[in-house]
């Protein structure tokens, strides 16, 4: 009777540990990377897609054949997409939306950060997003040009911590650790130091280049204007160091 | 009395009558969509292609995706990230976004979300189809333009131009 109890322990301790097993390895498999300003961003078996007002949730658990699975009506000024982990943040003209995902990758609301209207993208750790605000023609009618750092470790209740002026048009960011690049459009781009978001520190302005989104990872920046694609060295984070000037050719 | 009562209608219906512009008389500038002649949906594989007009970038592996909004996408092997190669030029009229994972690529072409196979780059393919999940989208005038004239989902844009135009149904 004592052996079948025990076996009985056994066995659930060793299906738990198969279970647990199976969900750490539950491939993620091998996905791409978007810049900031992406309407598409794949976790897992989900496709996530902004498209007009809605959030559109497509299962690739057969990958030639997505099937759409969920579609939710975020706000008419939605914009861009970005995955952290179980969530979905969603950058829109007036504020960002935090949604979480559910055993089968589905989305449900969470909560709203408001803001003026503006345009602006949104890339986050778990603790901590950062969003950039653009007034330009067109985009609503503010005169703010900022950055918003916002304390997300409520998901429930994002709060801003602070807002930073120095940027003329921030556009497309992208954030690595403790590092943070902001694209300003015909500025240049603004390396920051954020590993106090009551004290983000700019690190360098390099001026000179015309970018709207970036990308960056293991030490490897990368950068996108309308005409070329710019790749900067920033593993030595004092000294960025420019690898190459991309203009594809005839 | 009563005139009192007749006197304050006829007065809240001139203050109402005073809220009521009729906003269809009015003219806005906007952007109007050009149509290419014809819709050719192939996705095909061709060499480097000039950058016009570069909007998204994606990474997967040892590659760069470049997005030429509503044309295709620029393919660079980014091995040697200081010597950048465009390997290739993927043709999908209507594009605007891709994602990818494990060698299959998701795109939208119009209305469409398209999976095309890039185990092997050169020889890019489309593998399956999903149809009319993207209504709203398919190509729009650059971001914060305001005012365009919603385009025919049947047809593929091929750019736009500025007109004025009366209040149109969309606008970014």
């Amino acid at each position: 009777m004592k052996t079948m109890r025990n076996n009985a322990i056994c066995f659930v301790i060793v299906l738990m540990s198969i279970l647990s097993c199976s969900k750490d390895a539950s491939p993620a498999g091998n996905v791409g990377q978007g810049g900031s300003l992406a309407r598409f961003s794949i976790i897992g078996n989900n496709l996530y897609v902004i498209s007009g007002p809605n959030l559109k949730t497509f299962s690739l658990t057969d990958p030639l054949n997505p099937a759409l699975m969920d579609e939710q009506r975020v706000a008419f000024d939605i914009e861009t997409l970005f995955p952290l982990g179980e969530f979905l943040l969603i950058g829109g003209q007036s504020g960002m939306h935090i949604f979480s995902r559910d055993a089968a990758g589905r989305p449900e609301y969470i909560s709203a950060y408001q803001h003026v209207q503006a345009c602006d993208p949104v890339v986050a750790n778990d603790t901590v997003a950062f969003v950039t605000l653009r007034s330009v023609e067109g985009c609503r009618f503010t005169e703010t040009n900022q950055l918003e750092v916002l304390d997300i470790r409520d998901k429930r209740n994002p709060q801003l911590i602070k807002a930073y002026t120095d940027f003329e048009n921030p556009a497309g960011l992208a954030l690595d650790g403790n590092l943070l690049f902001i694209c300003d459009l015909e500025n240049g781009f603004f390396m920051l130091d954020v590993s106090k978001p009551s004290d983000v520190k700019i690190l360098h302005h390099i001026k000179g280049v015309n970018v709207h989104d970036a990308i960056a990872r293991n030490g490897l920046l990368l950068l996108v204007g309308p005409k070329k694609l710019y790749q900067y060295d920033y593993s030595n984070p004092a000294a960025p160091r420019q690898l190459s000037t991309l203009v594809v050719p005839d | 009395m009563k005139n009192t009562a007749i006197l304050c209608f006829l007065f809240s219906i001139l203050l109402f009558t005073a809220c009521y512009k009729n906003y269809d008389n009015i003219k806005v500038l906007g952007w109007v969509p050009i149509y290419s002649d014809s819709i050719d949906l192939d996705i095909k594989v061709e060499s480097p292609r000039t950058v016009t007009s570069l909007e998204r970038i994606y990474v997967f592996q040892q590659y760069i995706f470049a997005i030429e909004k509503a044309k295709g996408v620029h393919i660079i092997d980014n091995s040697n990230p200081e010597a950048p190669v465009p390997i290739h030029f993927l043709s999908i009229v209507g594009t605007t976004e891709v994602a990818i994972k494990d060698h299959y690529l998701y795109t939208d072409q119009l209305s469409e979300l398209v999976v095309i196979d890039i185990h092997n780059i050169a020889e890019a393919m489309e593998l399956g189809r999903l149809e009319g999940v993207f209504p709203n989208s398919g190509n729009l005038p650059d971001q914060n333009s305001g005012y365009f004239q919603c385009p025919d989902p049947g047809k593929a844009v091929e750019g736009w131009v500025r007109d004025s135009m009366f209040i149109p149904d969309c606008s970014i």
